[in-house]
């Protein structure tokens, strides 16, 4: 028996609200000054909180109480109304994920006649149809628009290009008369003309791809 | 006697009389921490009108799984530490001297109880406080730590050296304690 273990056996004490066996103690205690004060003290601290904890001078506080609270709407009760507020929105709940599953997970079974159709060129047709076909005429459409945009490209830069130089050359800009900087500029329509023929002519394709879109 | 779920659920149902038995259940135990807490009479009894009626408009939202006890208490001490913090600038109102040997004078009486609360004014808030609700509201060490927002083995070490240091001001106060093997 040491100081260690009595110490925790006295906190084991506390923590669990038991007495204090001493008796096993004795002889270690009549040695052991700082034990037999911590053991003191214990005891101390035990009777002082058993005459303590007697607290009779407690005022009545439940009419005030009640006045305070007149008028209160207190909300329902926690496990009733929890239990019943929860149907309603667990309905819902389980109904939405029934209906993302049923959008989600429900394909289409291949029959013609549950198979979507669209409109192309004003009739339709079936979209299992649309996507053989669509498969080797958009591989071609975005082979051609690709054309067509490097085209717009190359001459986007070939105009850009005298621009740049003018922007470059301001001071010699600002020196030279007007007429000299409207002859500068002159090339800039003749530049832009091949431009606009290939604009057209994309414009003129896109609108045979889409004649829809191409009528709004 | 009903089920703190029951009446609690009568009480939210608008059951005036659940209501009354509900605050006749718990006010002794809600002025009492809060008289602790404060030293004084007249702010107890704000301090615990306060925290009653805050908990009776919040109960719906205590979970009928769990003790009413450690959740009132909750809301009592967060209102007192309020009110000590709104009056920290003042000083703690005892007439304990802290002298020793302060019984000398009067050495027929030792009233430990009043020692013991005279003691416990001069403890830092937090220890008093978890003093309080370990040993007059015999709350588990765990449930002293949901109370007051920390550790269990926080509150252990808080306990025992709260214990110590009133023991220490005990003796100082002039209360001379006798071993007892008996027990």
């Amino acid at each position: 028996m040491n100081c260690n273990e009595l110490k925790q056996q006295l906190e084991a004490a506390v923590e669990a609200r038991t007495p204090l066996p001493l008796n096993g103690w004795r002889e270690h205690l009549e040695k052991c000054e700082a034990c037999r004060r911590a053991c003191e003290d214990h005891q101390l601290l035990d009777h002082a909180v058993e005459e303590w904890t007697s607290f009779e001078d407690t005022p009545d506080l439940t009419e005030e109480i009640l006045a305070l609270l007149d008028g209160d709407d207190l909300p329902k009760s926690s496990t009733q109304s929890m239990s019943l507020s929860r149907i309603p929105l667990i309905t819902i709940l389980a109904t939405s994920v029934a209906i993302l599953f049923i959008i989600l997970f429900n394909k289409p079974n291949g029959s013609q006649d549950d198979s979507p159709t669209m409109l192309v060129n004003g009739s339709a047709v079936s979209q299992d149809d649309l996507r053989a076909s669509e498969k080797v005429d958009l591989e071609q459409v975005i082979l051609e628009t690709r054309n067509a945009y490097g085209s717009l490209l190359g001459e986007a830069q070939s105009t850009m290009a005298p621009l740049k130089t003018a922007i470059a050359e301001p001071e010699s800009l600002a020196t030279d008369n007007h007429s000299a900087g409207s002859e500068r500029l002159s090339f800039v329509p003749a530049e832009l003309q091949p431009l606009k023929e290939e604009f057209t002519q994309s414009v003129s394709f896109l609108t045979a791809l889409f004649p829809e879109t191409g009528s709004r | 006697m009903q089920t703190d779920a029951e009446l609690v659920t009568s009480c939210l149902d608008g059951d005036r009389d659940a209501l009354r038995k509900y605050v006749d259940r718990y006010q002794r135990m809600v002025f009492s921490l809060c008289y602790r807490m404060l030293g004084n009479y007249e702010d107890a009894e704000d301090v615990a009108q306060e925290s009653l009626v805050r908990a009776v408009r919040a109960l719906d939202r205590w979970d009928s799984e769990r003790p009413m006890k450690p959740w009132l208490l909750t809301i009592t001490a967060n209102r007192c530490r309020t009110a000590l913090m709104k009056r920290s600038r003042k000083p703690f109102p005892t007439d304990f001297s802290g002298e020793p040997g302060a019984l000398d004078q009067n050495p027929g009486r030792v009233d430990l109880a009043e020692e013991l609360d005279l003691a416990l004014k001069v403890l830092l808030p937090v220890h008093r406080e978890c003093f309080l609700l370990f040993h007059e509201h015999q709350l588990s060490c765990a449930e002293v730590g949901e109370v007051l927002g920390h550790p269990e083995g926080t509150i252990k070490t808080w306990l025992h050296r709260t214990r110590k240091k009133l023991a220490e001001i005990l003796r100082q106060r002039g209360v001379v304690p006798e071993l007892s093997y008996e027990l």
